[in-house]
């Protein structure tokens, strides 16, 4: 007697092979998508911060842009306070330093106005994390700490994140770092009370400096020093604090 | 010893460590932090007093059932607790920094345990010396006596210790007063001999004495970062803790020019508290002077070559070094013994005279002309952010620029300099200040002054006689030369005002240009840039409620405390402070009733307050007199506190004319208020003896009868209020201390003494109908 088919119904439930399949499937698109997100928690709150403190507030620079959302700036500051990393304000960082507020980093880098083949000076290395964003846009960096302590932590840091274009030394930072120089740029990242000769000397013509001026603790009017065909000019731009709870205009 | 007099030393000493212990830790809390929050945590410290007449009205009957050994043991613990507190404070537990109290949630916790710490001796002291009272009420005359001539011989004694010892043994040394005071108090021999095992934490703390744990913000604490860094002298004084350090990198050119190529020396570096305080000008003073002659304040000496130089407050002489190598006879005139003595083995030179004084003593005791006036740049580098907003500076008042102007030779120039802040306050301020001392001279400023600019510091060179076209080439070519930009000169072109150095905003140069003109009055702008008068000489106090619109905009609200904080902790401290005395005063309302207490609250409150202002006001007008700060505070607080321990002692035996004696003391205080300056100014000349025999005459009267007041008043009320009424008067007494500086800021001094006879007249219409 031949054998009747009998007609499967549409809404008849798959195999079980089926649901194995599919399930697996879907385990496997879930891994797969779980593989592409990233695994450092603080992405997002770099992007923020970009967007909300730096983009907003007038950085335009593309190059800047990408260096600061790719710093990884929590590493850059005592684990106790990595959470409050991207906030709006500069960090203490111990030696009485600070790790600086990140637009003003983002703004300080722009206005050095760097291409990608220059040279820079930064005095100051404290944490290391202005050194990490100038080192994402220029060829090479070249960064001076007084604070033996502090440069030598950042030396570690920056070499163990492999910003290998970065090169550090523990060293009064008046005297700039003279084997290396002329320079393209120069950033002075803590406020001082005299420019130091040294730094004017090893200052590139059409180079560009950027100094805070004004009391470590109260309020500092950033200065841009430009050389030209020998001669100095400067020009104020804008007050920022360096200090522990400082916003940006 | 009769028990007494035994009691009497017991108080007296006690009450001289409190006040020992109050001045020693302000300079320790000054030196670890900043003196605002040092003034801040002894205020709340010392609401000790207030709170232990609130904790003897709850308990006073247990209290005294046991007063025998209660007594010696509050006196034991309060000398354990001086001795220890300050150890305890600089542990990591406790250890605040006053950077980071609004930046990390647990700072603010530091500090209110730190507050806390320091509350506990000055409670335990303040137990000890109210229990006594309510102990012995029929004593009081001779009690209270004991308690202000202690209080007035302990800051005679907080003075005279920090000359021999540093500041973190000096708390050991004052705890023994209250241990000795214990020993007297226990009775029995074996007691006796048993507490003077308290002795041994007091003997700990002056041989094995804390580490002062300095905030790591304070400059001296970064200056000794940096490798090679060492303190080669350390001194005490009631002036401060004054500390050299040696570094290789501390080196001296405030704005120094761009144009400067050589390199600038490393200099050994003066800190008073920890803060920067000055350079040790060298030997060398040519290769100093050089570098100071390429900042703005070579001004004075491109234009012209003066023969006699006058510097005030000239620190450690950087600027007489400068006049000197410009061969000048200079006369340098400072304060401080130990800046006087840096000067002395630093700049030996025939042509220097260095004066010991304060500079606005000298100015109205020496008639002495001369060439250049020179006062050193204003303020620490790029401002003080309102650090200083609370120091009494009577260099830079009208009358003081008025002096200088008339100590000028015919051909004189007086030069000052300041750091070109932002928003701009200082130099605005300077500017109005010389506009209105010439106008009062009847010259035209914008004719007689001339300033030049660098990248960061302003020099304002103000001339007897009108600047020539001679002056206004040199200026011109001083300015070329350094790469300096000329801010007010005849006939200057606006666009020279930007040669070198653009301003991100220029509205300060129609800012200065109005500040020049007559019409500045109406000048609207964000800060008050309204010159010091003597009456209210806060030079660095700008703030005004349009500037924390101005400062919000600029940098946002959560840093408006970094920039005008002496003043806002002030305020917070007010506030703080009030609260608490207010819980403090009504707390015990609930125990002893409410009923008929105005009139102790408001009798009570109003000496407390009225003394305590009168207090302030007298030190700052003797200030001047005597030319020296601390002298002045020390003699003024002494003699008050021991005069008023007069008046104390008899009060009883003068019941019968209280009332008389109330209303004679706001008449005194109002008659003071505007006797006092034309007397001092009368009599400055004199000698120093002299000086001090006049404030010895003109505080005696007043003094003594405001010591009459407390004693009789607790005669005549009910013994259950008396620990009541000795809460109020410390309540209110503390107060009335950040009330009498918002009021010498908002209003002046003479506003202070105004509102110290209202407080007498309120203690006086307090009494109204009782016989």
């Amino acid at each position: 007697m031949p054998r009747e088919s009998v007609p499967v119904p549409a809404a008849v439930a798959p195999p079980l092979e089926c649901l194995i399949i599919t399930g697996m499937l879907a385990l496997l698109g879930m891994l797969m998508v779980l593989a592409a997100a990233p695994a450092d928690p603080f992405v997002r709150p770099r992007e923020e911060m970009v967007l909300t403190q730096i983009t907003r507030r007038g950085v335009r620079d593309e190059a800047v842009l990408a260096a600061m959302r790719s710093v990884p700036r929590h590493l850059f500051v005592p684990e106790r306070i990595r959470g409050s990393a991207y906030e709006d304000r500069p960090l203490p960082i111990g030696h009485g330093q600070t790790i600086s507020q990140p637009y003003i980093v983002a703004y300080m880098t722009e206005l050095l106005r760097l291409t990608p083949d220059a040279k820079v000076l930064e005095v100051g290395t404290g944490s290391g994390y202005q050194a990490a964003v100038l080192a994402r846009i220029a060829r090479e960096v070249y960064t001076v700490e007084i604070v033996p302590e502090l440069g030598r932590q950042a030396q570690g840091r920056l070499r163990t994140l492999g910003y290998g274009t970065v090169h550090a030394m523990v060293s009064d930072g008046y005297h700039g770092w003279e084997q290396h120089a002329p320079y393209d740029a120069i950033m002075v990242t803590a406020a001082v009370e005299y420019i130091p000769p040294p730094l004017i000397a090893q200052l590139k013509d059409g180079g560009r400096m950027i100094v805070p001026v004004g009391s470590p603790f109260v309020a500092q009017m950033l200065m841009l020093v430009e050389k030209k065909d020998g001669k100095v000019r400067t020009s104020s731009l804008l007050p920022v604090r360096f200090v522990p709870l400082t916003r940006g205009p | 010893m009769s028990g007494d007099m035994r009691l009497n030393t017991a108080i007296g000493l006690v009450s001289a460590a409190v006040v020992a212990f109050q001045i020693c830790l302000m300079q320790i809390l000054s030196i670890v932090q900043w003196h605002h929050y040092a003034a801040m945590v002894i205020a709340l410290a010392l609401l000790g007093f207030g709170a232990s007449g609130t904790c003897i009205t709850l308990m006073q009957e247990r209290l005294l059932r046991g007063y025998a050994y209660l007594l010696p043991a509050f006196l034991l613990s309060c000398g354990a607790g001086m001795a220890f507190c300050v150890g305890i404070a600089m542990t990591p537990l406790v250890r605040f920094d006053a950077m980071l109290v609004l930046a990390r949630p647990e700072s603010s916790w530091r500090l209110t345990l730190t507050c806390l710490v320091f509350f506990t001796p000055f409670f335990l002291g303040a137990m000890a010396i109210g229990l006594a009272f309510v102990r012995h009420v029929r004593a009081i005359g001779k009690l209270y006596c004991s308690n202000l001539v202690g209080s007035g011989l302990g800051s005679l004694l907080a003075v005279a210790l920090t000359w021999g010892f540093l500041p973190e043994r000096i708390p050991g040394l004052i705890a023994i007063l209250p241990i000795l005071a214990g020993i007297i108090m226990c009775g029995t021999p074996r007691r006796a001999a048993a507490a003077c095992l308290a002795l041994v934490p007091a003997a700990w703390a002056v041989l094995y004495p804390p580490g002062l744990a300095m905030s790591e913000f304070k400059a001296l604490s970064r200056a000794l970062e940096m490798p090679g860094s060492t303190i080669v002298s350390t001194r005490n004084s009631p002036y401060g803790l004054m500390q050299i350090v040696s570094s290789p990198s501390l080196r001296f050119a405030p704005g120094v020019s761009l144009e400067r190529q050589a390199l600038l020396p490393a200099t050994p570096t003066v800190f008073k508290n920890g803060d920067w305080f000055g350079p040790v000008p060298r030997l060398d003073a040519r290769a100093r002077a050089d570098i100071l002659d390429s900042t703005t304040t070579g001004l004075p000496y491109a234009l012209g070559e003066p023969h006699r130089v006058l510097v005030l407050d000239a620190g450690t002489g950087a600027d007489a070094a400068q006049a000197i190598s410009h061969g000048a006879e200079v006369w340098a005139v400072e304060q401080n013994p130990f800046a006087v003595d840096i000067m002395r083995d630093n700049l030996e030179s025939s042509r220097l005279r260095v004066l010991n004084t304060g500079s606005r003593t000298f100015l109205m005791r020496y008639p002495a002309r001369f060439d250049l006036i020179v006062i050193p740049m204003i303020d620490a580098f790029g401002g003080t952010g309102g650090l200083h907003a609370l120091s009494e500076n009577y260099l830079l008042t009208t009358e003081a620029f008025c002096q200088m102007w008339n100590r000028l030779s015919p051909r004189g120039l007086l030069s000052v300099s300041c750091w070109m802040d932002y928003p701009p306050r200082a130099s605005l301020k300077l500017l109005a200040t010389l506009a209105e001392v010439l106008e009062r001279s009847g010259v035209d400023p914008r004719s007689h002054i001339v300033a030049v600019r660098s990248w960061g510091t302003l020099t304002i060179a103000a001339q007897r006689k009108p600047i020539t076209p001679g002056d206004v080439e040199r200026t011109g070519r001083f300015c070329d030369a350094l790469g300096f930009d000329p801010v007010l000169l005849p006939g200057l072109e606006p666009s020279r005002r930007e040669g070198f150095h653009a301003l991100q905003d220029a509205s300060w140069f129609d800012d200065v240009d109005a500040v020049l003109s007559p019409k500045r009055q109406d000048m609207p702008y964000g800060f008050d840039i309204r010159p010091a008068t003597d009456d209210r000489p806060y030079f660095s106090q700008f703030l005004t409620r349009k500037s924390l619109a101005r400062l919000n905009s600029l940098y946002g609200i959560r840093a408006i405390p970094f920039f005008e904080i002496s003043y806002l902790v002030l305020i917070a401290t007010a506030l703080q402070i009030t609260a608490l005395a207010f819980v403090l005063i009504v707390l015990p309302l609930m125990k002893i009733g409410r009923s008929g207490k105005t009139r102790t609250l408001l009798y009570f409150g109003g000496i407390g307050v009225g003394y305590m202002l009168i207090e302030m006001v007298l030190i700052q007008r003797f200030v001047l007199y005597l030319g020296n700060l601390v002298y002045a505070a020390t003699a003024v607080i002494g003699a008050m506190l021991i005069f008023s321990g007069a008046g104390s002692y008899v009060s009883l035996r003068l019941r019968s004319v209280s009332r008389s004696i109330l209303a004679v003391i706001p008449c005194l205080v109002l008659a003071g208020a505007f006797a006092l300056p034309p007397l001092l100014h009368g009599t400055i000349s004199l000698p120093l003896a002299a000086r001090v025999g006049i404030m010895l005459l003109f505080i005696a009267p007043p003094a003594f009868l405001m010591g009459m007041p407390f004693a009789q008043g607790i005669s005549t009320i009910g013994e259950d209020q008396v620990p009541w009424a000795w809460g109020v008067n410390g309540c209110l007494s503390v107060v009335s201390t950040p009330l009498a500086t918002i009021i010498a800021v908002e209003l002046g001094f003479a506003w202070v003494m105004i509102f110290a006879a209202c407080a007498y007249g309120v203690t006086f219409l307090s009494t109204a109908g009782r016989h």
